[in-house]
């Protein structure tokens, strides 16, 4: 790196980050009043968040830079930027029931606005370096979130499991970092063409670094075989920690890998193409055959993540044409069906208590209807069934697959679609046409925050099924760097 | 003065509100609050359309075209297809009268559906079905058209099993489905097929490709017309796909009159209109238009007069009446089509709330064989309603005179004599059912004993409305013997092939239509006058008849029996298909191959979950094989 100077520092560049690392202190401060307070946290908590969207015009078309351009920020990170921002909206919106009377909550939100920082930075980064540091900020955090509001043995363990083998990934990213550094003399993005290393042996080296650093981002979306961890933390995990951590950092990871793919050109390389397709191949596959099994919706759930993980990896192989506006699409309409559907799960683990069954959804039509059509939207658009946001994600994702010549991943991925149908509609099929059994109740009819919330998800979905096209071109990065 | 033309999108946009605003309160809001807002969306539509007319008709007439684009539904290669709106004098017509009957069938129903426990979901049905039809006939292509087809096709089913409690209106609904779905079929091919060949959907854009040398052969476009024909037929019940309209009578009566009378039913009408482009160049096509609506119009007109329920003779009526748009159309005289579904429209909503308003009277009585001596009764239906039988009969000088004789002359001018005698014999079987319905429920003797229901101002003042407007509205086809009326020199601009009717019409062929107009209209007189006669006086004699003849009585009834036909020739056979393909093909072949397909992922799935052991070091185990079977991927490709 050259010698920095104070003026490369820009902090506006930063400046999400301060806000949020700042309010989140001021968060932790609210254990000293009454635990009565917290009740009203999730709306400072939320207007924060609004607040966020501030940045966007000063950033658009503006390439703000700053600390000697290791941090940038272009249209695309801005795109990234508002799909976290809307991540951690619904995440708060999910948890606000939850947090009402717990004492807690300002832990939460801290511990929520470090993760949201932590990735952010991660979308901006244009050095490996600060794209690893940002990574351990959002790790972290998230490790303490995902233990935080169960006390059982279970969630001890899920929480400790998904500590280390966190750990365990950070250390291969790490370890793929200095095979980089090493073969290449440098971690900014820019100095990192593969075609400025001469030696044969170094660059066998460097492709081995990047292989260890794709391990590490897809521990971050749990695609296969890094995915292990994702059933478990989820399952015990709260459900909204878990929907949170099925949506935010697969879209910053998602990030750099997009960003490795742009700028380095890598995976035109037909090495590292090979291993994208082993990964998505490998996650259509598993992730779909796995959730035919599962009996709770939270781990069916996340072996459907996992699946649609590998969908949007194709997208990643398409990368410097068609496949950046298809991804960010996938993307869009992933973080509200994804997020919608783990809602559902907080919303009858709110009714109910405990784990969620998919059997426990039976009934749902005729006691909330609207929450029953809300969800019934998620499904269909997570298997991909028009007029839905999903269908038109699968369609330009793999549309772009054919048009590149990946016909044999995408008819992979077409029979896997097939086979999650299953699945999909067996929680439309529990909700519509089995009775639920004596004594379960839902709450009451008036007017409900989540299920509102859900609704409005449901309809985002539908209304993207509607502007696809337009969505789709407004989405389409302006440059590449 | 703003411009009305660049706001037509509130002309859907209106009704919708209505539907949004009913639906958002249907638990909660009154019969009183319902009614106004729903009446009060179709109403301000419909005030905004009249708005509209002076700035439409301050154009030249090649320029009345009024079109907004609101955005760009989807593009896929050369087709792109937008959420525009077209607004030329051919939808005009088509949004009048859509908008003025059902505004007027909005009134009525107030008191026709009062105490209902379906009160407030009726009448958001009735707004998404003006919301509907307004996008049908406003859509400025045929996908969007296909979107308002669709729509109101969903309201028309919803509506005739509104009440759908009774076995037999659910049936009813059905059947309108799933005779409708054939139509629909032929629609959609009709589509592809005009989009693989011209690569667009867009109205405005087809006719300038017609207009231009474009080398497709006719029989290409022809099949694409006969598509789209069926298409018309499904949706305006023309024989063989008529069956579903007598049974879509099981819903409530101002559904009849607006769904199955006014508007909806004459959709394939305005579709062969809006194809004119296509029909010109296609000219082959339109015997087959004519002769599926004359032979329409005859069937349901012999059919018609079999029937003993008021509303069931109503809907053969409307079926009959339809086959003479169509035969005007496949004559080439769009205009007299058009006019006709404009007049038809009107009397025959008038004569369907009329008919409400006497089942409304009689609590429920809909046999005609059980009515009579109703002009006593309830002076203002019988009157009303009398005006509307005339009309319908074509009886100078109302609506009804001008119309049909358009479409009798258009014919007479294509297709010679022959089929103007077809014609001429249904309108005196039209004359004939329409003087035994008078005859039988309104003069002669009162067979009902209980005491009739009053009928409410808010029901009686759209009678008068209807009656009136029935009665003049054929001012609009003067002058007589031209083809240049003042209809039809507004309507021209809309249609491709109509420039003939601004050519002088030479002495002998006014002679001949003067001699078979006066004919017509006499024989027509005549006819209503004597059955009135035979039927209010010789009641008895004249019902002996058909005792006399159970058979022929009972095959009347039944419509020719064409439901008992398609039983025989398609549903049987059919059902004896499916139990065949459900045991052997289903049960065997896919369920194998399904269940097959099932149980391999099953058992993958319970492999790849018994992975899934929930120790951490097997886990990390698989994370760094996975590390390392990449780096050997790469290498080994790398060396490669």
């Amino acid at each position: 790196m050259n010698e920095m100077q104070l003026i490369d520092i820009n902090i506006v560049s930063v400046g999400p980050e301060i806000i949020l690392l700042a309010a989140g202190i001021l968060f932790l401060f609210f254990k000293l009043f009454p635990a009565k307070l917290s009740r009203y946290l999730s709306v400072p908590a939320m207007i924060i968040l609004f607040c966020l969207f501030i940045f966007l015009p000063f950033f658009r078309d503006n390439n703000v830079a700053g600390f000697a351009g290791a941090i940038k920020w272009d249209n695309t990170s801005l795109l990234f930027y508002i799909l976290l921002l809307f991540a951690a909206l619904l995440a708060i919106m999910f948890s606000h029931g939850k947090l009402k009377d717990n004492e807690r909550a300002g832990e939460f939100y801290f511990l929520l606005y470090v993760a949201q920082a932590g990735m952010i930075l991660m979308v901006t980064a244009r050095d490996l370096l600060i794209v690893f540091l940002s990574m351990e900020i959002l790790s972290v955090s998230l490790y303490v979130l995902v233990g935080m509001f169960r006390a059982g043995k279970a969630q001890m363990e899920a929480m400790v499991k998904y500590f280390l083998l966190g750990s365990f990934s950070s250390a291969v990213f790490l370890m793929g970092l200095a095979l980089i550094y090493g073969a290449s003399g440098a971690t900014h993005f820019d100095s990192l063409y593969p075609a400025t290393i001469s030696s044969l042996h170094m660059l066998a080296l460097f492709y081995i670094g990047v292989v260890m650093v794709l391990a590490g981002l897809g521990f971050k979306i749990a695609a296969v075989p890094f995915h292990m961890w994702a059933p478990d933390a989820y399952e015990g995990a709260d459900e909204s920690v878990a929907a949170f951590l099925a949506a935010a950092p697969k879209i910053a990871a998602f990030a750099v890998i997009y960003r490795l793919g742009m700028i380095m050109n890598l995976y035109t390389v037909e090495t590292l193409t090979a291993v994208i397709v082993v990964m998505s191949a490998g996650s259509m596959v598993l992730g779909n055959l796995a959730a035919l099994k599962q009996t709770m919706l939270i781990r069916m759930l996340a072996y459907s993540g996992i699946a649609q993980v590998g969908y949007m990896l194709i997208g990643i192989l398409v990368l410097p044409q068609s496949g950046a506006a298809a991804l960010l699409f996938y993307l869009f309409v992933y973080v509200f069906m994804n997020m919608g559907a783990f809602g559902i799960a907080v919303f009858l683990s709110r009714e109910k208590g405990g784990n969620v069954a998919i059997d426990d959804l039976a009934g749902l039509a005729k006691g909330r209807p609207l929450v029953a059509f809300a969800m019934a939207v998620f499904m269909i658009s997570l298997a991909g069934i028009p007029p839905t946001g999903g269908f038109f994600a699968k369609f330009y994702i793999f549309k772009s697959g054919i048009e590149a010549g990946y016909l044999g991943v995408v008819i992979i991925a077409v029979i896997a679609t097939v086979v999650s149908l299953y699945y999909y509609f067996r929680v439309i099929m529990a909700m519509y046409m089995q009775e639920k059994e004596e004594g379960a109740r839902w709450g009451s009819a008036g007017f409900d925050f989540l299920p509102a919330v859900l609704f409005l998800c449901a309809f985002a979905l539908l209304a993207c099924g509607l502007i696809a096209p337009h969505l789709l071109s407004s989405l389409m990065p302006g440059e590449a760097h | 003065m703003p411009s009305f033309s660049s706001l037509l999108y509130l002309l859907i946009f209106l009704p919708l509100a209505g539907v949004l605003i009913n639906t958002a309160g249907i638990r909660v809001f009154r019969e009183k609050i319902t009614s106004i807002i729903a009446c009060a969306a179709v109403g301000s539509a419909l005030l905004f359309t009249l708005c509209l007319l002076p700035e439409f008709l301050s154009l030249p007439q090649s320029e009345r075209t009024f079109s907004v684009i609101l955005y760009q539904w989807f593009a896929e290669g050369a087709l792109e297809v937008n959420i525009g709106l077209l607004l030329d004098s051919l939808s005009l017509v088509m949004v009048l009268v859509v908008l003025f009957v059902g505004f007027l069938i909005h009134i009525y129903s107030i008191k026709y559906m009062a105490g209902d426990a379906g009160f407030n979901r009726f009448f958001i049905y009735l707004n998404l079905f003006i919301v509907f039809m307004l996008i049908l006939v406003l859509a400025d292509n045929l996908i969007l058209t296909f979107v308002g087809w669709e729509g109101v096709g969903l309201c028309s089913y919803l509506l005739i099993g509104f009440w759908h409690e009774k076995k037999s209106a659910a049936d009813a609904g059905r059947k309108a489905f799933v005779v409708n779905r054939i139509g629909d079929a032929g629609f959609i091919l009709g589509i592809l097929l005009i989009i693989i060949t011209f690569n667009t959907v867009n109205y405005a854009e087809l006719t300038e490709i017609m207009n231009a040398g474009h080398g497709v052969s006719i029989f290409i476009i022809g099949a694409a017309c006969l598509l789209l024909l069926i298409g018309a037929m499904g949706k305006s019940a023309q024989f063989p796909l008529h069956v579903w309209l007598p049974d879509a009578m099981e819903g409530p009566t101002p559904v009849s009159a607006l769904i199955h009378a006014a508007t909806m039913v004459n959709a394939g009408v305005y579709l062969l209109c809006r194809i004119s482009p296509l029909l010109s160049q296609a000219q082959f096509i339109l015997p087959v238009i004519v002769a599926v609506g004359l032979v329409t119009a005859l069937y349901a007109a012999i059919s018609a007069l079999g029937q003993k329920d008021i509303k069931r003779v109503l809907a053969y009526s409307t079926v009959s009446q339809i086959g003479f748009m169509f035969a005007a159309v496949g004559s080439g005289y769009y205009m007299a089509g058009i006019f006709h579904l404009a007049a038809h429209g009107i009397f025959k909503g008038l004569l369907f709330l009329g008919a409400g308003a006497v089942i409304h009277a009689l609590h429920g009585e809909q046999d005609i064989n059980k009515m009579g001596g109703l002009s006593g009764r309830l002076p203002a239906v019988a009157k009303t309603f009398l005006i509307g039988l005339m009309a319908l009969a074509g009886i100078f000088p109302l609506s009804g005179f001008f119309s049909k004789d358009a479409v009798l002359w258009g014919v007479f001018d294509s297709y010679g004599i022959s089929l103007w005698l077809v014609g001429f014999a249904t309108a005196l079987l039209t004359a004939l059912y329409c003087g035994k319905l008078y005859g039988l429920a309104f003069s002669g003797q009162s067979n009902f004993t209980e005491k009739p229901h009053l009928i409410a101002a808010a029901m009686k003042y759209p009678l008068i409305v209807l009656a009136f407007c029935a009665a003049v509205a054929g001012v609009l086809g003067l002058p007589l013997l031209t083809k240049e009326t003042i209809f039809a020199s507004f309507l021209a601009p809309s249609f491709t092939g109509v420039e003939n009717i601004h050519a002088a019409v030479s002495a002998s062929a006014h002679m001949q239509e003067l001699i078979l107009m006066i004919i017509a209209g006499i024989a027509v007189i005549f006819v209503i006058w004597r059955t009135a006669i035979a039927y209010s006086r010789n009641r008895e004699a004249v019902l002996a008849y058909e005792h006399n003849y159970p058979r022929a009585a009972e095959f009347l009834l039944q419509g020719l029996k064409m439901d008992k036909l398609y039983d025989v020739i398609l549903v049987a056979p059919f059902y004896r298909l499916t139990k065949r393909c459900s045991l052997f093909i289903d049960q065997k072949i896919i369920d194998g191959a399904v269940n097959g397909t099932g149980k391999i992922s099953m058992v993958a799935g319970h492999f790849v979950s018994s992975l899934q052991s929930g120790y951490t070091r097997y886990y990390a185990c698989s994370f760094i094989c996975g590390v390392l079977i990449f780096s050997v991927i790469v290498i080994w490709l790398f060396k490669g």
